[in-house]
């Protein structure tokens, strides 16, 4: 108990150093938010008026005292760009860069756990050459260019899948999670599940393809030592089927490097949206952000930081939970 | 290795894992609907390169226009014509007269047109629209800022008594803050526009706005114009901030418009048979500020100089690709009021070299710092360009790119301004005075005469011209273009280009029928060729 309450007490502390840390760097960037505030072409008395309306008159602690204070009440103030409110915004595009970052992370594992398996298990074959590829291939080309050609290829040239955006068909009648395949199938609506999987195909493959070797590299690693360990030469002895020994006995205690490597990895496809979604036009969270750091509208920014913060740190105390499951030892260790 | 030979497992075969890949590719495949678009007879589909920042036509004052434009109606449109001159097209005003000393202006409104959520059209509206315009003060408000009162004698008269005499005839037709809204949302807050409401008098109703996604308009069947050629029923003005995916999407079919296409990919689609690239006239007109008040460009012969060294035919040739006119004179030559006569300097390098000596200062002392947008590739060229060729006659040039509000910044403020600032101007409404009193007439505080000039000459010039905009225009002509003289004397500013707008689209689509003044396609006008995708 003690160390699941030691994590989120760390957690909230990363998330409110992330809060200050990106109010002071946004504050001392130069360049006088207003003009996003106000467009290209403001008059003076224009500019007095919205200075004093949002509060940039103030000195900087004043601003920043308001701010965390506005913050912890769940008020990310409003948008300079947009004029909406910044939680507003949050809330549309969150669920659309959970959905493609989730499935993105689901690829990476549904399809580098198998091949880092099995590429522990016959370094000489086929499969740990495509590993081989696949993970130097996914490091060394940059995220953006693979979506391109992703969308030269597919789209351009074969003509399977949409180019960009979420999705043609309208959303499903009832909205209960924001995520369009998840809310079309509870609403039955099967084209829409259809259109919204086309649609995120391309940008979760082009996401998850960067991160894909991570995953199996670890994979292969892991696997590789534990096959080697005396209590899996023993269950051979044993006669114990090779299924059982590579699902049950090895892989279980494969997967604790693993799923560190995930909650690592989780963060690179967070990060990662930022170049995808500019490309596909997704219209989630790494969008907005592009857009807001560019016109340096300020409180989108200081929100978008805050929720990957919020975002990353509960996977990775998920993640923490979770090796307690895998591996009671774990907390005996942490005390 | 042991362990391996030990279980008994051998290795998936190479073609079993082709197998697998194929089988997944023809899954894939079979269950994916081919994505190509037949060109639907009744929608139109453009691409606009970032979402709509405001709905309230009181306040917007950027990129909104185009979806706005066919929401709502101006009292006129401005026509510019051939020769310099301009006309005005009715829209809902059929008709205006305006008192001899400019102080009143009548407007006589059409009857029998009803708002998208079932108003009456009628004097009232238009002076809920401009009030509410003055209230909120945002956008292009100052531009109304003559008006005193707003008298509604009848349903189909407005008169309008000003404070100081002004262009309302002009004011009418611009672009921003002059769209007249249905007296049921002009009293509404802010908040309510910001959810993506409308209600105008255009030919299109707003549909449904999905933010960052895409502004569907419809086909109002009311619309006093009326529905008797083969208009688009619906508009989708799709947001797409990536400028390859709209070149891929434009070849593909998915959609019939695109604007701010790479330069790279012009060729191609020139020699697409399904695409035209359209180069439509703009206002908008890029320009290199010189910094007349501080040292050494606040020497004369030193900016005379600079704009013997700057290249323009390579600029507007190679760098900008034809997208571009070279200027004449610091109004565009396609807005009334732009001075013919005047000769821009030639590149020439000796000419430069000889104004440089008779700066008096000495060459190979001179260190200038030059801010440009940095996301605008034409400035670097342009910026390198002029790099180059200083440093030919001994002026070292530094470069600093940056983001507009950063370099704004620096630049109002005379102890941090550059030398040399990049800017690109447009106007607010169609005068030529926007140029001249908006970037050179004497401000305090100051915010875009980023060329730090002060000329009381210069000063009074504008200032009459823009008095004699609504008494005596042929007069105000004739100051505007002596103040833009005064300005190429003084090597105020490097002009280098008189912008062209450039727009691909399908030809299955009826050619555009470009205005300047409006920074926006009326997709009324249009319509599908029969037998085209």
């Amino acid at each position: 108990m003690s160390y699941f309450v030691r994590r989120i007490f760390f957690s909230f502390f990363v998330i409110v150093a992330v809060a200050v840390l990106t109010f002071v760097i946004m504050r001392l960037l130069p360049g006088d938010p207003l003009t996003t505030w106000l467009g290209d072409r403001p008059t003076q008395e224009q500019i007095d008026k919205a200075r004093r309306e949002l509060g940039l008159d103030q000195p900087l602690y004043v601003q920043g005292w308001k701010y965390i204070g506005n913050v912890a009440r769940g008020d990310f103030g409003r948008s300079l760009r947009t004029r909406r409110p910044v939680w507003d915004e949050l809330k549309e595009k969150f669920a659309a860069t959970f959905e493609l970052t989730s499935l993105a992370m689901f690829f990476c594992l549904l399809f580098g756990i198998p091949v880092g398996i099995a590429a522990a298990r016959h370094p000489d074959s086929p499969w740990a050459r495509l590993e081989k590829f696949l993970s130097l291939s996914g490091v060394a080309i940059p995220v953006f260019w693979l979506g391109m050609l992703l969308q030269i290829l597919l789209a351009g040239k074969l003509n399977w899948l949409p180019l960009q955006g979420r999705g043609v068909l309208p959303p499903p009648e009832h909205s209960y999670t924001g995520l369009l395949l998840l809310d079309a199938l509870l609403n039955l609506e099967y084209d829409t599940f259809a259109d919204a999987l086309q649609h995120i195909f391309m940008p979760a493959l082009a996401l998850s393809l960067a991160s894909f070797g991570i995953i199996t590299r670890s994979v292969r690693s892991a696997m590789g030592q534990v096959l080697h360990k005396e209590y899996i030469r023993t269950a051979r002895a044993f006669g114990v089927p090779q299924k059982r020994i590579l699902f049950v006995h090895a892989l279980k205690n494969a997967l604790i490097p693993v799923i560190t490597v995930s909650g690592l990895v989780y963060g690179y496809l967070l990060g990662g949206t930022f170049l995808i979604e500019r490309v596909f036009d997704w219209p989630g969270l790494g969008q907005l952000a592009v857009m807001s750091i560019l016109t340096n509208d300020m409180p989108v920014v200081s929100g978008v930081a805050l929720l990957y913060a919020f975002v990353y740190t509960l996977i990775n105390l998920a993640l923490d939970l979770f090796y307690l499951w895998i591996d009671p030892r774990i907390t005996k260790n942490a005390v | 290795m042991v362990l391996n030979k030990k279980d008994g497992a051998s290795p998936m075969k190479p073609n079993r894992i082709y197998l697998v890949i194929a089988a997944a590719v023809l899954l894939l495949s079979g269950s994916c609907k081919r994505y190509s678009r037949p060109g639907d007879p009744h929608k139109v589909v453009y691409a606009m390169y970032a979402d709509m920042k405001d709905w309230d036509p009181a306040a917007a004052y950027s990129l909104e226009v185009m979806a706005l434009g066919n929401i709502y109606e101006p009292l006129h449109w401005f026509v510019p014509d051939s020769g310099g001159g301009y006309h005005f097209r009715p829209a809902l005003a059929t008709g205006y007269n305006s008192s001899s000393d400019g102080l009143r202006w009548t407007f006589h409104l059409r009857r029998g047109v009803t708002f998208h959520d079932g108003q009456p059209f009628t004097s009232r509206a238009v002076k809920k629209s401009v009030e509410r315009v003055l209230r909120l003060g945002k956008g292009a408000a100052y531009i109304w800022r003559a008006v005193k009162s707003i008298k509604t004698p009848d349903d189909s008269t407005v008169v309008f008594s000003l404070s100081y005499p002004a262009p309302l005839d002009l004011i009418a037709a611009s672009q921003y803050a002059s769209w007249i809204m249905s007296p049921a949302i002009a009293d509404c807050t802010e908040a309510f526009f910001r959810k993506g409401r409308a209600a105008g008098t255009g030919p299109y109703r707003l549909k449904e706005w999905k933010t960052g996604d895409r502004v569907e308009l419809e086909k109002f069947p009311e619309y006093w114009g009326g529905w008797d050629k083969p208009h688009f029923s619906n508009v989708v003005l799709k947001i797409i901030s990536e400028a390859a995916t709209r070149v891929q999407m434009i070849r593909r079919g998915d959609i019939d418009f695109a604007g701010l296409i790479p330069t790279e990919n012009i060729a191609a689609m020139r020699h697409n048979p399904d695409l035209s690239v359209e180069i439509v006239p703009s206002w908008r007109n890029m320009m290199f500020l010189l910094n007349t008040d501080k040292a050494p460009t606040n020497n004369i012969y030193l900016r005379r100089a600079i704009l013997h060294a700057f290249d323009y035919r390579a600029a507007v040739e190679y760098i900008l690709e034809g997208m571009a006119e070279r200027p004449v004179a610091p109004v565009p030559q396609n807005m009334w009021g732009h001075a013919d006569d005047l000769t821009q300097p030639e590149f020439d390098l000796n000419k430069a070299r000889a104004l440089l000596k008779k700066s008096g200062l000495k060459a190979g002392d001179i260190h200038l710092r030059l801010a440009y947008v940095a996301s605008v590739d034409a400035y670097e060229k342009c910026a390198l360009m002029l790099q180059n060729n200083l440093q030919k006659i001994g002026i070292q040039l530094e470069l600093e790119p940056g983001l507009w509000n950063v370099l704004w910044d620096k630049a109002k403020n005379p102890e941090t301004a550059p030398h040399i600032q990049s800017m690109t101007w447009w106007p607010s409404y169609p005068t030529p005075g926007d140029w001249l009193n908006g970037l050179f007439h004497t401000q305090s505080p100051n915010l875009f005469n980023l060329s730090h000039y002060h000329n009381t000459v210069f000063d009074s010039l504008v200032d009459g011209a823009l008095a004699l905009e609504a008494l005596n225009r042929p007069a105000a002509v004739q100051r505007y273009q002596q103040a833009q003289r005064l300005l190429y004397e003084e090597a105020v500013a490097l002009f280098f280009a008189d912008l062209k707008v450039r727009f691909v689209q399908r030809r299955s689509v009826s050619p555009l029928k470009p205005n300047p003044a409006y920074e926006m396609i009326y997709f009324y006008n249009l319509y599908r060729k029969q037998g085209r995708s």
